[in-house]
């Protein structure tokens, strides 16, 4: 009962006490001193009204300075101990709020000193423990961020775990806790799953061909089951983009059909053509000239398709091959591991298109045939670019090479992994060819290749963070009765014509999501809106987002559904979250629709957790929780959501630490305050 | 006619085409020799040295590259012109063809009038009919 009141009340409630005590003693004295010594009583009245009044008077007075001084510092003292306890603030207690109480704030500093050194020797341990799983784990980002293919990892139900780079890039924003099947048509991989529990073999995978849900695409892969002991833990989905190389197949086959029907007429009419002029031996001057007309007209006919037919064929091949922009730099230091001694590289910053381990392979069996011969046995890469290709030279200084000897070694198997596959196919392969030119002084192997053409759009640069297999393992619809930690949040903020929900409009919307209580830093939505409006200078001012940057951006009514399926199945998240979501309810009216999810408010768990500050502001909230926002980020939607995320984490563990930890207490607990 | 005394190689393995190109090189009053393998083109080039080789670059024994190459890395040879001929490769054949010293590239199929155009304006000779 007295800790439901707290404590400032319960001081004031004891200093009410204390002076009603007081007066009452007081007036007690009076009534028996005016009972034994008698005469007017009006004197003891006033000497008890003045006794009154002065009593409460004082009582009010340090009862004041006590609340000030005391009762107060020690909230803020107590929050702040808290704060660091569960949320790993590090910054220094401010002594300035503990006010009288400095001998406490002291004492706050030694155990926030101490909290900070345990945290420290811990966090050390726990690196070194952990160095070796790290590495691990780095060694597994690396490998699933070079892989040329798409790799998802899902949970029994469906949920994505993982995902790669190139998975996203070809299923469009993936996101972590999501279900795989709103991206990919997936009975063909649950018909692969079945297949393969029928199987009952451990380690085994089956096959699947399958879409995208869009349907534009086609998918061949393989899924296998990852077991941890007897339990199921999810499945790895391993697929490749086939659409192009089945339309270049498709238009192989037609080219090649397309060949023959157009070869067969031209031979037919060059048949009946030479069949005349055999067996009609008399035939006139004129006869014979028409005829030979006909047969060059024929010939021409079919040396013309064939010529547009080979061109095609090359096209069709050309962008066939399985090759990506690469570094030749590459190409030159696995060559300088494979042999060693003997060859030296000149620096190079050229990118090419060629498949770097054909290539390696290839040059490095050239690079030891020559070496070990005498005479040969310094050799130097080197690369330059010329219009739309890279030269690869090999040279050294010394006689020049037979060209037969060249290809003697081009004929050979570069490797066992490619079966027969020779330095020839490889060459082939890349449209390519070697030869020998002679150099001042010696000679040099060249090898043209294609210069790098765009950026491959499957290989952006940045750091996978697209994995997380805490997450649980079985997704309840019902959010409310799940913990915080387990549940997906969207932490969104908007940018605004103006501070009236009724009257201004959106100009940009921004969401990053937390999932298993990890910031997901490549998952954002971030969308300029168009507001139908001028944006006011002063709006402008704030956010820095003018008329022209707007002027071809979709009007809210489309960026919110996207922003709302970006959001589906997440709680919201916002700092005064009411001012955000009355745009998002104005939408879903206009669009006869009502809209019904959680949301919780960072400003009001703030003016709950921390009732003692009076800043619940978004500055505020980030200082107190040790937050830094970047300066020109903040007031751009994202900025503000990616800080009001940072945030909210710290938040979480400060409500669990009041046992309010599912959704259901949140929204309870915020509301109530 | 001077022309008589300007002697060509015609290092082709395909029958017909040597058969067309013998014909018309031989209107245009050079002397010419046929040989298919690019041995026998090898071991005719040492016997007598030619004004120039019309040379294929698909040829049983050794390629069209390498009998190029021997050409111009050889003394006595090194100036004799050089006409490559290829049917396929497209324009890398074309470059290693240059790259190696010919003095042109033509890729098939074309006409046995351009052939005998170019014959004649690399030996520097009108051409007739």
């Amino acid at each position: 009962m007295a800790r439901r009141l707290g404590l400032r009340l319960r001081f004031a409630l004891f200093f009410a006490a204390l002076a009603l005590g007081s007066v009452v003693l007081v007036e007690i004295g009076l009534y028996l001193g005016h009972a034994r010594s008698g005469g007017p009583v009006e004197g003891y009245v006033i000497a008890g009204v003045i006794a009154l009044f002065g009593i409460a008077g004082a009582a009010a007075w340090i009862g004041y300075l006590f609340d000030e001084n005391v009762a107060r510092p020690i909230l803020a003292l107590s929050a702040e101990l808290v704060t660091r306890a569960k949320s790993e603030v590090s910054s220094e207690i401010d002594a300035r709020s503990a006010k009288h109480l400095d001998e406490l704030a002291e004492a706050s500093h030694a155990v926030n000193a101490a909290l900070e050194d345990a945290r420290a020797s811990l966090e050390q341990a726990l690196v070194e423990k952990t160095a070796l799983m790290a590495r691990d784990k780095t060694l597994l980002e690396a490998l699933l961020r070079e892989l040329a293919d798409g790799v998802v990892v899902v949970s029994p139900h469906g949920r994505i775990l993982l995902y790669n780079r190139v998975a996203a890039a070809l299923l469009g924003s993936l996101g972590l806790d999501r279900p795989l099947e709103r991206y990919l048509r997936t009975d063909p991989v649950k018909a692969a799953i079945e297949r393969l529990a029928a199987k009952n073999a451990t380690g085994g995978s089956a096959t699947f061909l399958t879409t995208p849900v869009s349907g534009n695409q086609i998918f061949t892969g393989t899924v296998s089951a990852v077991d941890l002991g007897e339990e199921r833990t999810g499945h790895v989905l391993h697929f490749r983009d086939m659409t192009e190389d089945l339309r270049i197949h498709g238009d192989l086959e037609r080219l090649l059909r397309r060949t023959i029907e157009a070869a067969r007429r031209p031979t037919s009419a060059m048949g009946a053509v030479l069949d005349v002029l055999e067996t009609v031996p008399d035939m006139t001057q004129d006869e014979r000239a028409r005829f030979n007309a006909s047969l060059r007209q024929e010939l021409e006919q079919l040396t013309g398709s064939l010529a547009d037919s080979a061109e095609k064929e090359q096209a069709l091949n050309a962008a066939h091959w399985p090759i990506r922009d690469l570094g030749v730099q590459q190409v030159f230091d696995a060559l300088l591991l494979r042999v060693p001694d003997r060859l030296e590289a000149v620096p190079t910053d050229v990118v090419a298109r060629c498949d770097g381990y054909a290539l390696t392979e290839t040059l490095a069996h050239v690079a030891e045939a020559l070496s070990s011969r005498p005479g040969y046995d310094r050799l130097t890469l080197s690369a330059e670019r010329a219009d739309h290709e890279v030269r690869l030279n090999l040279g050294w200084r010394g006689p020049t090479l037979a060209l037969g000897d060249l290809e003697d070694w081009l004929s050979q198997p570069i490797a066992a992994a490619y079966g027969d596959y020779t330095g020839r196919d490889a060459l082939t392969a890349h449209r390519s060819d070697a030869w020998v030119e002679s150099v001042e002084g010696g000679a040099r192997i060249v090898l043209p290749l294609p210069a790098a053409g765009a950026r491959d759009r499957l290989r952006a640069p940045g750091l996978l963070q697209f994995y997380d297999f805490g997450l649980p393992a079985h997704a309840d619809p019902d959010l409310g009765p799940r913990r915080l930690s387990d549940l997906a949040f969207t932490v969104f903020d908007t940018e605004t014509t103006g501070l009236d929900p009724n009257r201004d409009e959106v100009v940009q919307i921004a969401g990053i999501r937390i999932v298993g209580g990890r910031l997901l830093r490549d998952e954002v939505f971030d969308r300029l809106v168009n507001p139908g409006r001028a944006i006011p200078a002063t709006a402008n001012e704030i956010h820095g987002i003018s008329d022209e940057m707007v002027a071809g951006a979709p009007g809210f009514e489309t960026v919110a559904d996207e922003f709302l399926r970006f959001a589906e199945g997440s709680v919201l998240v916002a700092h005064h979250a009411a001012f955000d979501m009355a745009f998002l309810h104005r939408r879903a009216r206009q669009a006869g629709d009502t809209l019904s999810v959680p949301v919780l408010c960072t400003a009001l768990l703030s003016s709950r957790l921390f009732s003692h500050s009076g800043d619940h502001t978004l500055d505020g909230l980030a200082a107190r929780c040790g937050v830094e926002i970047e300066a020109a980020l903040r007031h751009t939607a994202l900025g503000d959501s990616v800080a009001t995320a940072e945030v909210f984490l710290k938040l979480i563990p400060l409500l669990e630490a009041r046992a309010i930890d599912t959704l259901d207490a949140s929204l309870t607990w915020q509301s109530a305050g | 006619m001077d022309q008589a005394k300007k002697k060509i190689l015609l290092v082709e393995d395909e029958d017909n085409i040597a058969l067309a190109l013998s014909i018309l090189i031989q209107r245009q009053g050079f002397e010419m020799t046929r040989v298919a393998t690019g041995p026998d083109a090898l071991e005719t080039l040492e016997k007598d040295r030619p004004d120039l080789v019309v040379l294929d670059v698909m040829l049983p024994g050794c390629s069209g590259y390498e009998i190029l190459q021997v050409i111009r890395e050889s003394e006595h040879l090194s100036d004799v012109k050089v006409l490559m001929m290829s049917a396929s490769g497209g324009e890398v054949a074309r470059k290693k063809g240059l790259a190696l010293g010919a003095d042109l590239f033509l890729t098939k199929p074309f006409s046995t009038a351009q052939l005998t155009k170019e014959i004649c304006r690399i030996l520097g000779e009108p051409v007739h009919g």
